[in-house]
């Protein structure tokens, strides 16, 4: 779909994904030092070719532990993402194919969701539920529901509309074809970018999760805790909070503009 | 009539807005007969594409087919449920849309849209729906069918599109077939190629088709009878001889004095003064009284009963026995 990146976002945003994405992959198999291994020795040390990016206030690599953490991040995004975009997928496509009471019903159920400020429900959830990476990974999922419902609903009225399904109607193709083979198809670009968009929202809400220490808990490694951890070296190792904001930042700038760059080159299109 | 196909009796559909039900289709009742090709005429907004949306059953949703019964073979289609409608469209009765570049679905292959009726009501293999669907395709005038059935909406043009919007309704066999103004959005040489098409069709298919149009030229090339529609009305009907060389109406008149032609060379087209009374405006007299020359007080008042004269039946107070004949 998208061979050539036409525009310079777009770019970096690929780009940002790719090398994230790569580096995540390879901590599967390979990180610099083990991420849980205490060196008491070389306590908060600042970045050194040894130490890329310096060691924590155990003397753990600071670049292995953030490698080890984009496989929690990329686990809680992907799976939020998916739970989102299939509950907000049956709500989305079901009140905006067939309209009417139950168009009403599923998007006041919606507004209700969206009613909370995203990060107290998810905080309200977790601490309903025991707080750890599965609760986490729930709450962020229904946190994204309204999101896709509300534009996978939008998309769908607006190209129920178009001849080509009314056609579709007249040669005796059911609800289910209708939705599946003719309109879905059609609103990929949309789904992608929210999801693209969504990501990186929960990627950011599971740091700020952790941070709080409701999110994903010890001794899965995530960069919202370590930024936690990070806080009382503030002045005595800054390299520790810059390296793990720095990290949090570009990969939630990477998918952002990925999300735009979608959009914007499916604008230009049209 | 003995053979009717399709026979609409007294078919009321209204709209709902906030502040009302707004009649669109005023006791509309006409039939469809075996090998009958009937056109509608009229201008835009009497009711034409609703009255053909009626028939196969999607409505806009806020329609509402209020009385009346529309009787196919032996089913009334005013009283199906959505599941017994699916047995009906595409495979019984289907349905030829205006506009070739919207209603074909862009991320489909033109061979899987056409096929998409097959899949819906037949049991066939793979291999013999698309040997079907070349067939069709030949059959409606597609040049290089096995290309083609791979190819998307996009590469083709127009008169293609509206080809493979054609084998579409043609590929289930339907017994009747509802072109709602199949050739407007073509341009003119398109549109003769496609209208010969429909004429060939006509005979060797032995079609029954309702046939939407606002264009006499067309309706004459294809059709065997006329309705002419106004403001949700049947003001007259008949054949389309009988119509073009003796219309009764005021309304049919007008339209056929307003017809281009090459005798009327160089004179100011005649146009009907003002325009069609919008849904709220309607009154119960009839609609046209606004705009006819012939206006009578009892034209306000009431809509006339259908006369039938000859080959013909015109709702006109100028033919009732209330009207007084001028």
């Amino acid at each position: 779909m998208m061979t050539k990146p036409k525009s310079i976002p777009l770019f970096i945003g690929i780009s940002l994904v790719v090398t994230i994405s790569i580096t995540m992959l390879i901590s599967f198999f390979y990180t610099p030092y083990d991420p849980n291994e205490i060196h008491s020795a070389s306590r908060l040390s600042s970045p050194s070719a040894e130490h890329l990016f310096g060691t924590d206030n155990f003397g753990r690599d600071i670049l292995s532990r953030i490698m080890e953490g984009s496989q929690t991040a990329f686990l809680t995004g992907f799976s939020a993402v998916s739970i989102g975009l299939t509950v907000g997928l049956v709500i989305g496509a079901c009140a905006g194919y067939f309209e009417g009471w139950l168009d009403e019903l599923l998007m006041r159920f919606v507004d209700a969701l969206l009613a909370f400020p995203g990060i107290l429900l998810a905080i309200m959830l977790v601490s309903v539920f025991e707080p750890g990476m599965g609760s986490t990974i729930v709450a962020l999922g229904i946190m994204s529901i309204p999101t896709f419902a509300r534009i996978i609903r939008g998309s769908i009225i607006q190209y129920k509309k178009f001849d080509f399904v009314q056609a579709s109607i007249a040669k005796g193709a059911g609800s289910l074809r209708i939705i599946f083979r003719h309109l879905l198809p059609n609103i990929t670009s949309p789904i992608l970018v929210a999801a693209s968009l969504s990501f990186s929202g929960s990627v950011l809400a599971e740091s700020g999760l952790s941070y709080l220490g409701l999110g994903v808990q010890p001794p899965d490694p995530s960069w919202g805790r370590m930024l936690k951890e990070a806080q009382p070296y503030i002045t005595s190792a800054p390299w520790y909070v810059i390296t793990t904001g720095l990290v949090i930042t570009l990969m939630v700038l990477g998918f952002n503009l990925l999300g735009d760059g979608i959009r914007d080159s499916n604008d230009n299109r049209a | 009539m003995t053979d009717a196909l399709l026979t609409i009796d007294d078919v009321n559909v209204s709209f709902r807005f906030s502040d009302g039900h707004y009649p669109a289709l005023n006791h509309i009742s006409f039939s469809v007969s075996q090998n009958e090709v009937v056109g509608i005429v009229g201008e835009s907004g009497c009711g034409k594409s609703l009255t053909a949306r009626t028939i196969m059953g999607i409505l806009p949703d806020n329609a509402m087919l209020s009385q009346g019964s529309i009787m196919f073979d032996d089913t009334d289609l005013a009283r199906l449920d959505e599941q017994e409608w699916q047995a009906i469209r595409g495979r019984r009765i289907s349905m030829i849309f205006q506009e070739p570049m919207t209603s074909l679905n862009p991320l489909l292959t033109i061979g899987r849209q056409i096929e998409e009726v097959l899949k819906k009501h037949t049991k066939k293999t793979k291999r013999d729906m698309k040997a079907k669907t070349i067939s069709v395709m030949n059959s409606v005038g597609l040049p290089r069918a096995e290309a083609l059935y791979k190819s998307y909406p996009h590469h083709l043009s127009g008169g293609m599109r509206q080809r493979v919007v054609i084998a579409m309704a043609l590929i289930g066999e339907p017994d009747l077939i509802i072109a709602d103004e199949p050739t407007t959005a073509l341009d003119v040489t398109i549109q003769a190629q496609i209208l010969d098409l429909f004429k060939s069709l006509k005979a060797t298919r032995n079609m029954s088709m309702v046939f939407i149009s606002h264009d006499w030229g067309v309706i004459r090339s294809v059709c065997d009878r006329v309705i002419v529609m106004y403001a949700g009305r049947i003001v007259e009907e008949g054949t389309v001889e009988a119509l073009l060389q003796n219309p009764q109406h005021p309304y049919t008149k007008a339209l056929i004095q307003s017809i281009p032609d090459h005798t009327k060379k160089g004179q100011m087209l005649y146009t009907i003064p003002g325009t069609v009374p919008g849904l709220k405006e309607r009154g119960s007299g009839c609609p046209f009284a606004s705009r006819c020359q012939h206006k009578q007080a009892i034209c306000e008042q009431k809509f006339p009963e259908p006369v039938r004269m000859g080959e013909q039946s015109v709702a006109c107070h100028l033919y009732s026995e209330a009207g007084v004949l001028e």
